[in-house]
């Protein structure tokens, strides 16, 4: 969500509104809001083709639904059912979706390496401030988005978080600022809040296990291994 | 109990002692404890610590 002042991240566009499942109405898909300014021409171009995609009745991507590692910073927005377990240890602090799962490396109070190899969730590095976790990561691969609107970004992302406990530490606030100049004209920030929840331990709930049909539902298709593992 | 002059005397030195004490402290203490750095925070205060994302996306 947006923060009080400054450049924000892409919305939904005012005029096809984002309603949410289990509302009582019809859910819609997200169709994305191009005057945003932060978006430099290319990036709006692609997303203006997969606006009118999901307006012609296509179902747009969305990485949860086909399983596709997210990046970051759209592991904020990754699941919205499904919650965020944290292992924090004295050199490494790792962020957990159970489903997948999803996993993020944390490498505290290291430098960034020169030149990192591009990967799904990059080089994230992190130290603590005050009362908050801050963690800077670079290093993205171009396969992922930068949210759940399909806003492409380039391997120049540069992503900073901060997370700190509010409300008497049942709520999560993570602000984070994200930087490209390759795909947006300026640095934005956004907020992103999670509640404590006290369910059970993380269990493991692999979401590519099998052979997965829609019946006949268009969804992209879910990562496929060219070779067996073992 | 009867009056016991050297008591007194002692009593009153012990008490401006205990004051400079507690004075020293309360000053010494008082910005030892404003020196402390607020604790880093815990987001698995236990293994069944999660949490759910708000609002929309």
């Amino acid at each position: 969500m947006k923060t009080k002042s400054g450049p924000g991240p892409i919305t939904f566009d005012p005029a096809h509104p984002y309603i949410l499942n289990f509302t009582g109405k019809h859910p819609t898909y997200l169709v994305a809001d191009l005057t945003n300014p932060i978006l430099q021409p290319w990036a709006a171009e692609l997303m203006r083709k997969a606006n009118e995609a999901v307006l012609a009745g296509h179902v747009p991507f969305r990485a949860r639904e086909s399983c596709w590692p997210p990046g970051v910073p759209t592991f904020l927005v990754y699941a919205l059912a499904t919650p965020l377990y944290f292992l924090q240890t004295r050199n490494m602090v790792g962020i957990f979706y159970q489903g997948g799962p999803e996993l993020r490396h944390v490498y505290m109070d290291v430098p960034h390496s020169a030149h990192p190899a591009l990967s799904w969730y990059g080089e994230s590095v992190g130290h603590y401030e005050g009362d908050s976790f801050v963690v800077d990561t670079i290093g993205l691969n171009e396969r992922t988005f930068v949210d759940n609107y399909r806003t492409p970004h380039t391997s120049q992302l540069h992503v900073v978080e901060r997370y700190r406990l509010t409300d008497s530490g049942n709520m999560l606030e993570v602000a984070f600022q994200v930087e490209d100049p390759g795909a947006f004209t300026t640095s934005w920030s956004a907020i992103q809040r999670f509640r404590r929840v006290h369910r059970a331990p993380m269990s493991e709930l692999p979401c590519v296990e099998s052979t997965v049909h829609y019946f006949n539902y268009e969804t992209f298709p879910v990562p496929i291994a060219d070779k067996p593992d073992f | 109990m009867a009056y016991n002059p050297s008591l007194s005397k002692s009593s009153r030195i012990g008490m401006a002692s205990l004051a400079v004490l507690i004075a020293s402290a309360a000053l010494c203490g008082g910005s030892i404890f404003a020196a402390q750095p607020p604790s880093p925070p815990d987001f698995a205060t236990d293994d069944v610590t999660s949490w759910l994302p708000v609002g929309d996306d």
